[in-house]
Order: structure tokens, then sequence, then C-alpha cells
């Protein structure tokens, strides 16, 4: 293009004209909307509503400060059992969840069709009304059920009221069992509890009573469960006096803050679990009926602490050191699940973790773990309908062709599926796909309907299936509250789409009408007596329960479980995966973790998380992975530098993701972590298209005896990507490098007191006789 | 006469960035976004800072929260040529936003590196902004900030006293990131008061301050190495380290 | 009156009058005006676009929260001790050879304070606002902090600024003066401005001894002013707590760094001038050969500031500076360091020891290095104390954007500009005072004849 002269005066005249003018533009008048109702509240006056925060399962008490009608901050509720006032960093971003500039705000009907690489995003969908959608998505279950109601299917993330009330709809339709898209290590956690309690619910901890906790994977400060919760009373338990020992391959905020940090291979804490087991039975240490029940479910004589030590690649006097530890506590706990869970011998190795307990006798105890479930919303909302199914049923299902009409709400399986499921190529061959959701996420992009979804700020909330135990009172604990704001635009909640679906369908076998949420709640707590006298009461101790937050249940001692059930002998854990002697050269094993960043991956449409550097790896806006000094230095990489991860031993179209690399001193050699809950397709403009789904890279590798996937027995090639797409954002001087600490700084430093070295100890251990994971390379 | 000050225990301390989440929500801190992340222009008013030695499988980490100290003596104050961050009289080290000339003068001159400077014009598309603070005012670029100690809290706290014709009591005022904090690590209070929390926990024998010997006088406390029982509930735990050996 | 009524001597023979010649318009020079003239208006569109879209354009952040326009500024600063503190104290101590330099150097101070004085307002988040550091008067009682340097900094430079400036403008009265008086077209601009700056000069006997008692004052007083500016300058690092920057050893590290540099652009204006302009018959290898010594004498001073500060530094060897030292000896900035110490040490030093190395050539050559070298030298004092923070989570890096780079080259740009403008207008070199020195000669020589008739008895 040829450039006048002209056009350059033109230019330095505008771009000088912008400068000085800018200033001086009158702008848009702005039309202030009065409100045609007079509230009770003063305009600017602060009002504070107490909810429940719904961001995780935890449901911690929360307060959401509003101002003419708009939240403003969330606080924790200090009155709340479990949570007593804290608030985590997800819970915080809920607001930013709420004011997503991308935020669906009104139903979206597909305009372009669905095809791989086809357009997506905003772009195609058409805004369309409620009616419109309700008659399209109510016409094709009418004609599905008409013609197979087997045909229909429904995904949800929520266990509580509004999964019990998508599984009556399910009932009265016709249709399958509602699938259940739940942490997969939980679904592991309640497998094992299922037969190490007789339970099948995810077992709770009363860490604060503890004197010594024992974790295996479960990573309970960064995200695994009740951060919050589990924080607290941590650290309650230390201050006085009690001990930490925490078995995890990767140094989480968890390990970080344990007295001694076991850094065992991945998928190894059931041996150490089975180990330490050993010395409690040897030690005389279990009371008789414990002892009977664990012989029950591990008949096999245990394994010494050489054995253990060996399997696990950690020193042998760290365990012992830990087996003397746990000789000496009165009323140990041992925490089993996260990284445990998933590798192929997650099963056996949480219940190993689990089944200590059984050995501790502090089953049921105070100080000890509780298997107690909240309200059992299905038998009281959907009797007769079917258990929920794992996702690894939809995909079965899927598979086979056997839906037509899938609806999916509060869920996005399509991110946090392993891209081996290909759910997403199966999900385009389904002729109605409705997703009902907040955010453009990796399902709604594949969705003929989008339809817009409250976030829990919205919504009347109450806990799931997984009620928080407190610590001190000894029931479980409903959260519960009111929504804190009005709906965004059209925002409906989903459990209110099921039941307008319900009223749109003719003559369903059992009626699916209640008023909304909250009478559904009604209904349902009425039948629980722990929580209500009587179901007459139940109204008002909901209102009353709405406005301190919570609902304490009157029973007197957390549940035992029931020895009566389960029982069925685990296979021996043994470490499995890694035969590093038939792992293909140079590849490391990955070991995905959730971060306080994205958590499963609906933190990542928050400025705030995405900006927030992440206190062991401090990246930004980008996800990551975290590499030994040794393996960076064989792949000739630094902190900053991006890295291509390939699957290892499959194919030459095996799967590649690109990520920025952090050098970490507490990295163990042969392994490569890196967060989940990053790599959205869309999901607003915080997230797109922003670090990897590592669930990329996660084929078909199976948790065994259970359905969930294997994520930590994937292995890959890691190389240096010769020309990173854009520079990495780390905060600060990244991990390991202090070249100066200032007085007092230094973790062998001694300060002030003559006790101080006893809490942090320094883990030193004879060199050489720790290896390296895998030392494949 | 009140000093107000704060206490944080880094045994506590779990690096879990709660607060840092919370101060920004509470006093419309903006995020830059990637591009400026990168070069070291996020804002947070508070960061956790990771003390990491030895490698694995020996490595220690402590998080250590860094805020504004609040210097008794600060040195952020003297350089700042138009008076825009000053010292009241409660021992708060205050900017005024609307005097700030941008010259980084006082950012230099924080042994801390806690101020932050808007670098560009903060931005929170709609409806972010409906989220934003109304008792704080948003900065506008050019001009620098960091934590205050949540002043606008203790505005609050203070009115509510008046209102209620009291004087104000210990625990009154809690910041955002300490009333966030899952394991209750930080303390806020008035440390001139010797019956205070905050003055109970400073006394301690595991206090220390940052960077104590540039005499800045720090009214942030820290905590840390030991414990403050004699007895445990479990007796002594064998020292790893000399257990290895 | 005459024409020569303006001048000192009578006309019959004046070797000096081509000199006047010097200060008109020329084809290169007027496209050296428009070229830098375009690099002006580079430097205000950019900073424009600074002010419009924030400091974000620029490559700062933290904890690197100076960058290059502090570097810019204390390096032209610097620059502007070239003319008035070494003419001055060169006229304080009657040096006969600093005549025909002495223009050429106060004309370097004013532009250069003009160019370093921008880049404080360029640097500052709200520059319109520069004036809150002016003690204005207002209601609301409100005045600048006179505890901070940077409120020293515009008193400095403003005393530093006008001072310069008289002290360019009043030794070039009779010059003016000469040239209003031959000036052909009386209504033309530039005969107005030369009546206008000539404050009617008529040479009279009075006027002479008002100016050469004025220019004597303002020489002894500018002295002190031009070594507090530099000082305080340097205050702005060393009053702080960070560091590598707090050292008493700034101050006067910091003059002799600015005389050093100042020295050097002077040199390098000296040759291109004596080329451009012809005046190998006034700048002459003699003028080249004494300011090269003087040049010498720097180098070797601020080689030895440089070495006592890094090596107090290192052996002190306390943690944070360390850690800065340890950047700039072996880290980051390693490579920067010892360029520096080339530049400003080994290549001056083996170009100006020498008699060969201090001709234009070999001067002009060494003058590039040290103003390199002392570029180099604000950049290694701003940005790696400012890298290394004293607590261990954060670091540093810094690397200027495209907006700073083209607002220094905008500025160089500026500089050169007034400099082609004022050479095309004024006489770059002092007409009357060089003249005087030939006539003090003259009539010396004289008088050395008539010494020598009387003592040898009329043998001449
Ligand atoms: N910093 C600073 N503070 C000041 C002053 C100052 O000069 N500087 N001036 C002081 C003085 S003199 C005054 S009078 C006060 C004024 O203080 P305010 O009374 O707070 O004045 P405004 O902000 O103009 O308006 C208050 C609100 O009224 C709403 N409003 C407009 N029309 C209507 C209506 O018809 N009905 C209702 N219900 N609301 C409406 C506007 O949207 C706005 O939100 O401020 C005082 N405070
Ligand atoms: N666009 C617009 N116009 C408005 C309003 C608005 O909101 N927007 N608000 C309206 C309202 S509510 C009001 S009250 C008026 C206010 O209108 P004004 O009364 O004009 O108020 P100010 O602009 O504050 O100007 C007061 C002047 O008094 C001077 N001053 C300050 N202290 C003293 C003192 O002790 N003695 C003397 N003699 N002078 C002093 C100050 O320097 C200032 O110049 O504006 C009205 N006009
Ligand atoms: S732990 Fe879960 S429920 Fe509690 S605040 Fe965090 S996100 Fe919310
Ligand atoms: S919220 Fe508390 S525990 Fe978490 S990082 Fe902040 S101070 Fe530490
Ligand atoms: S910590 Fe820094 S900003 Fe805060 S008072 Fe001290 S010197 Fe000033
Ligand atoms: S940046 Fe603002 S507060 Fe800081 S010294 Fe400059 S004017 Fe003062
Ligand atoms: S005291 Fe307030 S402003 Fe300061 S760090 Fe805490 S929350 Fe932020």
């Amino acid at each position: 293009m040829p450039l006048h002269r002209r056009d350059l005066f033109k230019a330095s005249g505008a771009a000088l004209g912008v400068a000085l003018l800018e200033g001086c533009a009158r702008p848009e008048p702005v039309y202030i909307e009065q409100p045609l109702e007079r509230s009770t509240v003063p305009p600017g006056a602060s009002l504070w509503r107490t909810t429940m925060c719904g961001q995780c399962e935890a449901g911690c008490g929360i307060k959401v400060r509003t101002v003419d009608g708009n939240a403003k901050k969330i606080e924790g509720n200090r009155e709340h059992p479990t949570s007593r006032g804290g608030v985590c960093a997800l819970g915080h971003s809920a607001l930013q969840g709420l004011y997503d500039p991308d935020r669906v705000t009104m139903p979206l009907r597909r305009t372009s069709p669905r095809a791989a690489g086809a357009a997506s995003g905003a772009g195609a969908f058409a805004p369309a009304s409620w009616e419109e959608a309700l008659r399209a998505v109510g016409g094709a279950i009418a004609a599905a059920r008409d013609a197979s109601p087997a045909r229909i299917a429904a995904v949800t993330g929520d266990d509580g009221v509004a999964g019990a009330i998508w599984s009556r709809l399910l009932l009265a339709l016709g249709a399958p069992a509602l699938v259940l898209d739940e942490p997969f290590d939980r679904l592991v956690e309640r497998s094992a509890a299922h037969r190490v309690f007789g339970v099948a619910v995810a077992p709770s901890y009363d860490l604060e009573r503890a004197d010594m906790v024992l974790g295996f994977g479960a990573a309970f400060l960064d995200r695994w469960r009740s951060p919050v919760a589990y924080a607290r009373a941590l650290a309650e338990m230390r201050a006085r006096g009690g001990r930490f020992v925490h078995a995890e391959p990767r140094l989480s905020l968890t390990a970080a803050a344990a007295d001694l940090w076991l850094p065992v291979r991945s998928g190894t804490e059931g041996v150490l679990a089975r180990a330490l087991a050993g010395v409690v039975l040897a030690a005389g240490r279990a009371s008789e009926e414990g002892a009977a029940r664990y012989q029950q479910l591990f008949p096999v004589t245990p394994p010494d602490l050489e054995t253990a030590a060996r399997t696990c690649d950690v020193a042998l006097a760290r365990l012992e050191t830990t087996a003397r530890a746990l000789l000496a506590a009165e009323r140990p706990v041992a925490v089993a699940g996260g990284a445990a869970a998933l590798s192929r011998d997650g099963l056996a190795s949480v219940a190993a973790g689990q089944a200590l307990n059984l050995l501790f006798g502090v089953v049921g105890r105070p100080g000890g773990v509780t298997v107690e479930g909240g309200v059992d919303w299905l038998a009281a909302l959907a009797p007769g309908a079917a258990e929920p199914e794992p996702l690894a049923a939809l995909r079965r299902r899927l598979e086979a062709r056997e839906v037509d009409v899938l609806l999916v709400a509060d869920a996005d399986p399509l991110h946090r599926a392993p891209a081996g499921w290909r759910l997403d190529e199966l999900v385009r061959g389904v002729p109605l796909v409705v997703a009902i959701t907040s955010a453009l996420d990796d399902t709604a992009l594949e969705a003929d309907w989008v339809l817009p979804a409250q976030v829990d700020l919205e919504r009347f909330v109450v806990t799931g299936a997984h009620p928080a135990v407190a610590t001190a009172g000894g029931g479980p604990v409903l959260s519960v509250g009111r929504a804190a704001v009005d709906p965004l635009g059209e925002a409906r909640h989903p459990a209110e789409v099921a039941l307008a679906l319900a009223a749109g369908q003719e003559q369903l076998s059992t009626p699916v009408s209640w008023q909304g949420i909250q009478e559904a709640v009604v209904e349902a707590l009425g039948g629980d007596t722990r929580f209500v006298a009587s179901p007459r009461e139940s109204r008002r101790a909901i209102d009353g329960g709405a406005r301190a937050g919570f609902l304490v249940a009157a029973a007197p001692a957390p549940s035992a479980g029931d020895s009566s059930m389960g029982g069925e002998a685990f296979r021996e854990p043994g470490g499995t995966g890694d035969d590093d002697a038939s792992q293909p050269a140079a590849s490391l094993r990955l070991v995905p973790f959730e971060s306080i960043k994205a958590g499963d991956g609906r933190g990542a449409n928050r400025p705030w998380l995405q900006e927030l550097p992440d206190p062991l790896a401090p990246v930004m806006w980008a996800s990551w992975v975290e590499l030994s000094p040794r393996d960076a230095a064989t792949i000739g990489v630094q902190t900053g530098d991006w890295v291509r991860l390939r699957v290892a031993g499959s194919s030459a179209d095996a799967a590649t993701l690109e990520m920025g690399c952090i050098v970490s001193l507490s990295a163990r050699p042969g392994t490569v972590a890196a967060p989940l809950g990053h790599g959205h397709h869309d999901y607003g403009r915080y997230a797109r298209g922003r670090g990897a789904n590592l669930m990329g890279l996660v084929h078909d590798e199976q948790v065994e005896g259970c359905d969930a996937p294997a994520l930590l027995d994937v292995r890959v090639f890691v190389e240096r990507l010769a020309r990173p797409p854009r520079k990495l954002a780390v905060y600060g001087r990244g991990l390991g490098d202090s070249e100066h600490l200032p007085r007092g700084w230094g973790a062998h430093e001694s300060a002030p007191p003559a006790r101080s070295a006893d809490t942090r100890p320094a883990a030193a251990a004879p060199a050489g006789t720790e290896g390296t994971e895998g030392g494949s390379r | 006469m009140t000093r107000w000050g704060m206490v944080i225990d880094t045994d506590r301390c779990t690096g879990c960035e709660a607060c840092v989440v919370a101060c920004s929500a509470e006093n419309n801190v903006p995020t830059v976004g990637e591009d400026d992340a990168a070069m070291g222009r996020a804002m947070h008013w508070l960061r956790i800072e990771r003390v990491v030695e030895g490698e694995f499988p020996d490595t220690r980490v402590r998080f250590v929260p860094v805020l504004c100290q609040h210097c008794g003596a600060a040195p952020c104050e003297p350089v700042c040529p138009v008076y825009a961050t000053y010292h009241n009289d409660e021992g708060l080290n205050a900017m005024v936003y609307s005097r700030c000339v941008g010259t980084r003068f006082c950012a230099n001159n924080c042994p801390y590196t806690v101020r932050t400077f808007n670098w560009r014009k903060p931005a929170w598309p709609e409806p972010l902004d409906r989220q934003l603070n109304p008792d704080v005012s948003v900065r506008p670029a050019g001009v620098m900030e960091k934590c205050t100690f949540c002043v606008q809290r203790i505005h609050d706290a203070r009115h509510e006293a008046d209102a209620d014709e009291r004087e104000l009591r210990d625990g009154d005022v809690s910041p955002a990131c300490a009333q966030s904090c899952p394991t209750q690590a930080i303390a806020f209070g008035d440390l001139a008061d010797p019956e205070s929390r905050v003055s109970r926990l400073a006394r301690s024998r595991r206090a220390f301050q940052l960077l104590d010997d540039l005499g800045t006088a720090p009214g942030v406390v820290y905590r840390r190495g030991g414990l403050d029982l004699e007895e445990t509930v479990m007796g002594e735990l064998p020292l790893p380290g000399a257990a290895d050996d | 009156m005459t024409e020569m009524a303006a001048g000192t001597a009578p006309a019959h023979h004046d070797p000096e009058a081509s000199l006047l010649e010097v200060a008109r318009p020329r084809p290169l020079l007027l496209v050296g005006s428009a070229v830098t003239g375009l690099l002006v208006v580079l430097l205000f569109v950019l900073w424009g676009y600074q002010a419009k879209e924030g400091l974000g354009v620029a490559g700062i952040n933290r904890p690197v929260f100076w960058g290059i326009y502090i570097v810019n500024f204390v390096f032209w600063i610097g620059i502007s001790h070239a003319g008035t503190l070494i003419s001055a104290i060169l006229r304080v101590v009657h040096a006969e050879w600093r005549r025909p330099l002495t223009r050429c150097a106060e004309a370097v101070t004013v532009f250069a304070l003009m160019v370093g004085g921008l880049f404080p307002l360029i640097h500052m988040g709200r520059p319109w606002l520069f004036y809150w550091l002016l003690p204005y008067p207002n209601y609301r009682g409100l005045v600048p902090n006179f505890r901070s340097p940077l409120v020293w900094d515009v008193a400095a430079i403003t005393a530093y600024l006008i001072g310069s400036s008289l002290y360019l403008l009043l030794p070039m009265i009779p010059d003016l003066a000469m040239l209003r008086d031959r000036s052909s077209d009386r209504g033309g601009v530039r005969y107005r401005l030369y009546r206008l700056l000539a404050l009617g000069w008529r040479g009279t006997p009075l006027q002479w001894a008002a100016l050469e008692r004025g220019i004597g004052i303002l020489a002894v007083a500018v002295i002190p002013v031009a070594v507090s500016v530099h000082t305080i300058v340097s205050w702005d690092f060393a009053m702080t707590m960070t560091p590598g920057w707090n050292s008493t050893i700034f101050g006067p590290y910091f003059v002799v760094g600015a005389i050093y540099s100042g020295i050097a652009v002077l040199l390098l204006a000296m040759a291109i001038l004596r080329r451009g302009l012809h005046l190998e018959h006034v700048l002459t290898d003699k003028t080249f050969d004494n300011l090269g010594r003087l040049c010498l004498a720097m180098t070797l001073i601020w080689g030895y500031f440089t070495f006592a500060e890094h090596l107090t530094t290192w052996y002190a060897g306390d943690a944070a500076s360390d850690s800065v030292h340890h950047a700039l000896m072996s880290g980051r900035f390693g490579n920067l360091f010892w360029l520096m110490i080339f530049l400003n040490v080994i290549v001056p030093f083996a170009l100006l020891v020498t008699r060969r190395g201090r001709r234009p050539l070999g001067a002009a050559i060494a003058a590039i290095g040290i103003v390199i070298g002392m570029w180099l030298e604000r950049l290694l004092i701003v940005v790696p104390s400012l890298s290394k923070p004293r607590l261990p989570g954060l670091d540093g890096s810094y690397w200027p954007s495209p907006v700073e780079l083209g607002i220094m080259l905008g500025s160089a740009g500026l500089f050169v500009f007034l400099y082609f403008v004022f050479v095309q207008v004024f006489p770059i070199v002092s007409i009357w005072e060089v003249r005087e020195g030939r006539e003090h000669k003259a009539v010396a020589a004289g008088q050395r004849a008539t010494e020598l008739a009387r003592a040898g008895g009329g043998t001449v």
C-alpha cells in the first residue's frame, strides 16, 4: 500500500488529536435507572446476606455484602461450625463468576452446525426466549419419551436437591438413572468407604481433636473436600502440639504444611498405609474388633517398612520416624484420597488409608473419621429412582449410541472427562444437547441449546449429599442460604428448568411439581429427623437455618458407619504402574493436581484467580508444568521456558499440550506435575484458550475396580518448545531461587525460641538413599 | 492513642492465598492481564512470599504473607514530593490517591516492595464493575497504591462504635485478609493497647519483624518457628533429621 | 554609529569576521534540522500516546519502577555540565585556550538541561500535575514536601537552567550586537531577534565593564550551582535506603561523571563543528589537546571513584548490597558493566594518554565511547539496584519498550535540533573573546618584543 505524505500527516495529526482531545470529549450521557419499587434498604447501605458458598462441595458458611442489589464482597460466616469464618480464594472469586462479562444471561440457540472445528464460541449461537427454548427442548423430550425414554440422559454435578429433582424427572419420564459428574477421586473414596465403613459417602475427618494426622494423597489444604474447614482444624491441632505427616508425590500446599513430607512415588500411598498398619498391628495397638475388620479387608500380611520404603522410594528413616510418632500418638487419624485415589491402584490405596482408622479405633469418635451422609435427597424427593451413575456410564451409553436427548446442568463433562473417552465426538452424535450453565463451558460449546443458569449467589442453596461434619458439635452440618442477589438477565435455577420441563410434559407417571427449590427442600428435610423433629417443623427449621446459614443435626455422635455392610477384601495395593523397565525411555510420569487457582476448572473465568500467582509455582494466566532441576537440565529448559507434553507410548498422532515450565526444587525427578482445570475452549474472555487441559493427555487408564480414570498413570515425553507462544507470566522470582534470606527467614534457622526446630524439622536424609521416580531419564 | 498493627503467624499460614483474593475484592485492586502480569505489574496489595530451601526430597517451604508494614519510620514517606503518602496519627501509612503525581519514588524506597503502581487505567468490563466496593476509591492510571490496613473498615467500625456511644473494642476491626484467612493466621488490632490480642501475640518469643534491622519500625509482627505450649499432647516427636542421621 | 563601534577592534584587518558568517543557514544544517525536527515530533507524539495510555506502554514495572527515563534524565543533566561548569572553571582560572570553546560548551549546557529537564515530566504518572511540585500559593495551603529530594531537584534544575541560560546569553551580547549591526534586512526576523537579545549593546566602556563584571560573577556563581545540581540528582538515589544507592560517594561521583560525560559531548560537538563549519583555524589541535588532557584526568578520577565504590560494597558484603553487586559484576548485568568499564576507562585512557590520540579524531572516538559508557553507567546505577529487592520473593527484569526507546531517540533529536538551529542563528564561537585573546596575545607579544628590545638594546 503506498503511503502518501498526506496520510502520514493525517496519522500523526490523529494521534496528537486523540491524545489531546481525549480529555475534552463529551461523554455519552448516562441515564441512571431509578428503581420503581421502594426497597426497604436505603440506597448505598450495606446489606449482609447470610448464605452458603456453592463453589465446591464443602459448602462453607458465608455472608455476602450487597449494596443496591449488587454483590460486593464475600466474607466467612464466623458462626458457621465448620468453616468458622474462613473463605478460600475460589470462594471469594464467586463474585467474578457472578459478574463475568461473558456470562450466559439468556437462552442461546445454536445457529451453525455442530462439528469439530466448526464455528465455536458465542458466535455459533443466537439469543432466544425461554418459551422457545422450553418448547423446543420439551418437545424433543416428549418425542424421545414416546419413542424410547431410555434415550434420554441427564448429567449434573449437583448431588443435592437439584440432582434429586433431575432424578425425579428422569424417573417420571422412564429414563435411565441420572449421571453424576462428581470429582473422580471422590468416586473412588466413596467406593472405598462403602467397603471399609459400609457407607458409600466420602468420610469426614475431625482433624482438630486428633493429635496426629496422617495424610495419604489427600491435599486437604489445597482443594480437597473441605479445604477451609480442614485448614482451620489442622491449625488448631498443631497449635496444641499435634503432628502432621503427609504422603504425596508432589509437594502440595498440604505437603508443605506437614511436619514431615513423605514424597512417595505416585500410586504407592497404599503400600505405605499397609506398612504402617503392620506397625500398629505388631505393636498390639489396635482393638480386636478393629483388627478383625481390618484383616477382613486386607487379609494378606502387611509389608514391612523396608519394603514400603523401597516401593514408595522414600528414605526408610523417614518411615521409621513416622511409625514412632504414630505409636506415640493417642488419637491419630488417617486421611486418604486425592492423588492416592487416581492411580490404577487407587481404590485399594485409599481403602488402605481409610482402614487405618479402624486400627486406630477412631471411627465415629471425636478426633477421628465420620461416615455420615446428609439429607438423603434422592430417597426423599425421588423415591424409587436409581442411584446416580458415574460419568463413565454416560460414555458407555454414548458409545452405544443410546442417547437422543442429553441434558447437562451444573456440570462440564466435556472439560473434565479424559480426552481418550472422546466425549466431544460422541456428544456431537447426539441429536439434541442442552447445557444449562452460567458460562460457555466446553460442554455448552457442543450444545444445541445453552440455557442460562443462576450461579449459587443467585440461588437458594443447601448442602448436597456430603454434608460438612462439625468438629465440635458432632452431627452433620447442613449449610443453607437464600439468594444473595437477583439473578442476572434471565438466568434460572437448573432445577427449576427441570420443573418447567416436567410441567410441559403430559401425564407423567409421577408428578414433579414443587413450587420451587425451597419447597422441595422443605419436603425432603421434613423426613429427616436428625434435623427436624417433625415434617411440620420443616419450614420453620429451614427459615431459621437460612437466617443462620446452617442447620446442625441433633444426632449426638458422628456415625461409625455400618460394619455389617461391605467388608469385601481389597486386592493388596502394590504400587502399580511404575514398572520402570517397561516404560518408554525418557518419559516422565504425569502428576495432575487441583490448584487453588482453577479448582476443577470453574475458577478459570475469574481474573482474580487467573492473576493469582500459584503459591508454589507462581504462574499467572496460564497453566504450567513443574519439573525437577535434573529433568529440566536434561530437557534443556529453565523456569519461564515452554515445553510440549506428548503422551508416551502412543502413536504418532498422540495428544500434545503446550505449557510454560517452572523448575521446582521440590519436584520429584522423573515426574512432571501440572494443574487441572485450565485450557477451556471458551468459558468467557478470561478463560478462553488459557493454559492447557491436562485431561487431553489422559487416555483409557482406569482405576481398578472403579469407574474413574487413573490420571496419575499417564507418562509423557517432555520437550522444549523452540518458539514459545508468549511470555510466561511468572510472579517475581519463581520457585526455589532464594539468593539471600533476610534474618529469621531460613527454614533451618532457629529464630527466637529454643523449641523452634521441632515444628518445622529439617527433613534431611542420608544422601543417596532416595532415588528418583522411574529413574528413566 | 491507637497504633494499628497486625500479627501474622507463619506457622499457621498454609499459603492458600485466600487473603490475597479477599484483599483485591475489598479494595478494588485491579487485575492487569497476562502481558502486564508477565512484566511484573500485577497489583496485589498482599503477596505470599515463598521461602524454599533444599532440593527434593528435603525441600522445606515456608509462606510469609507480605503487605505494607505500616512502618513507624516509613522510608516511603519523606521521599514523596507532594505528601501523597503520609503517616496518620493512628500509625497508618496512608495514601492520598488524588494527590499522587506518580513519581514512584516511594516504591523505590520501600524496602518491602509492597507498593504497586497503576501502569494503565484499570478496567472492570461490565458487569464486573458491579462488584466494586463503594467505600474504596478506584485509582486512576499513574497513581501509586498499596495496602491501607483496610482503613475504610476502621472508619466503619468507629462510626458504629460512635453510633452505639462506646469506645472501639479489640476485635471490632478486621481487615479483609484477616477476616477470610481459613487458619486465622492474621490478627489485627491496636498495638498501643497492651491488653489487645495483637499485643499479646506480639509479645511471644516467636515474634519477629521483617527487616527490622533497617529501623523501619514495622507495624506488622510475624510469628514463627515453635510452639507456645510447653507440653505437647503426645510428647516428643523424634526429630526426623536426627533419626535420619 | 558605525558597525565597527560594536566590536572592540578596528575592522581594517579582522580575522574573526569570517566567524560571523558561520551563523547562517546552510543546506546540510537545514537537512539536519529537518530530520531532527521529525524526531522531535516523534518525541511529542509518543509522549502524548503515553500520557493517554498510561506508563504501561513503557517497560518499567515492579520492582524496576524507574527505567531509562530516569537514566536519560541523569545522563542529560550530566551532559549539561559540559558547558557551564567547564567554561566557568576555565574562565575563572583564566585558561586562555578556553576562548574558542566556551560558547559551544554553554550551548550544550542549556540544551542538555532542557532535554534532561523534560524527562522527569515524561517519567511521571500524571505529568499534567507537575506544578504540584512547585510551592505556589493556594487557598488550601498545600506545599510540596521539602524533605523530598525530588523537590530539591526541581529547585536545583530550575536554578541551573536560569543560571546557565544567562551564562550563555550574557557573553553573547557583543556578538549579537555585531550581528545586529551587520544585518542588512532591518525589518527581518533575525534583525529583530538580534536587536532584542543584544539589549542595546553599544560597546561603551561602561557596558564593557558591566559585562566583564557580570560574566565574572556568573562564572563564579554557576560553579556551585552546577556542582549542587548533580549532587542533588545523585541524592535522588543516595538518600534512599535502596541497596547500591545509599552511598556517601554518590554526590561527588555524579559530579565527576557529569563533568566527564560533559567534556566528552563537548569534544564530540567540537570535532563535528570543526569539520562541518571549517573552524580548523579556531578549534585548533591545541584546543583538543588541552581538553583531551582534562578529559584524561576525568577518566582517571571517574575510574578511581568507580573502583572505590564497588570495592567498599564488595568488602562490606552485606547481603542486600551484595546481591546487587553480584548482579553487576558477574550476574545479569555483568556484560553491560564490563562494557562500561571498557568504554569509560580503557578506550579513553588508551587514546587520550598519547598526544596523537588527543587529536580531533582520537578525541572524538574516545568521546563516543565515553558518552555511551556514561549512559550505561546511569543505567547500571538505576536498574540493578531496583531489580534486586531485599525480600527474596520479587525479582526484577527490565527492558525498555519501543515507546521508551522512541522517546529517547526523540530526546537526542531534540538536543541536536536545538543545537543545529542555534548554530544557524548564533555564532557558535565567541567572536569577541577569540579576538580579545588574539589581541591579548598580540599585546603580550608586543610587550615581550619591547621588553626584549629594551633588554637586548635594540636588536629588533
Ligand atoms: N467531596 C465533596 N463532597 C461534598 C460536596 C463537595 O463539594 N465535595 N458538597 C456537599 C454539598 S454542598 C451537598 S448539597 C452534598 C450533596 O450530596 P448528595 O445529596 O449525595 O448529592 P448527589 O450526589 O448530587 O445526589 C444524591 C443521589 O440522588 C440521586 N437522585 C437524583 N434525583 C433523584 C430523585 O429524584 N429521587 C431520588 N430518590 N434520588 C435522586 C442521584 O442519583 C444520587 O445518587 O454533597 C456534599 N458533599
Ligand atoms: N454542576 C453542578 N453544579 C452545582 C452542583 C452540582 O452538584 N453540580 N451543586 C449545587 C450545590 S448543592 C451547591 S451547595 C453549590 C455550591 O456552589 P459554590 O458555593 O460555588 O461552592 P464551591 O464550588 O465549593 O465554591 C466555594 C468557594 O468558596 C471558597 N472558599 C472556601 N472556603 C472559604 C472561606 O472560608 N471563606 C470564603 N470567603 N470563601 C471560601 C472556595 O475557594 C470556593 O471558591 O453548587 C451548586 N451547583
Ligand atoms: S472451600 Fe469450597 S465452599 Fe468453602 S469457601 Fe472454598 S469454594 Fe467455597
Ligand atoms: S489466608 Fe491465611 S493461610 Fe491463607 S495465605 Fe493468607 S495468611 Fe496464609
Ligand atoms: S512497608 Fe513500604 S509502603 Fe509500607 S510504610 Fe513501610 S516503607 Fe512505606
Ligand atoms: S508515586 Fe505518588 S505517592 Fe509515591 S512518591 Fe510519587 S507522588 Fe508520592
Ligand atoms: S489489611 Fe486490608 S488492604 Fe491490607 S492487605 Fe489486608 S486486606 Fe489488603
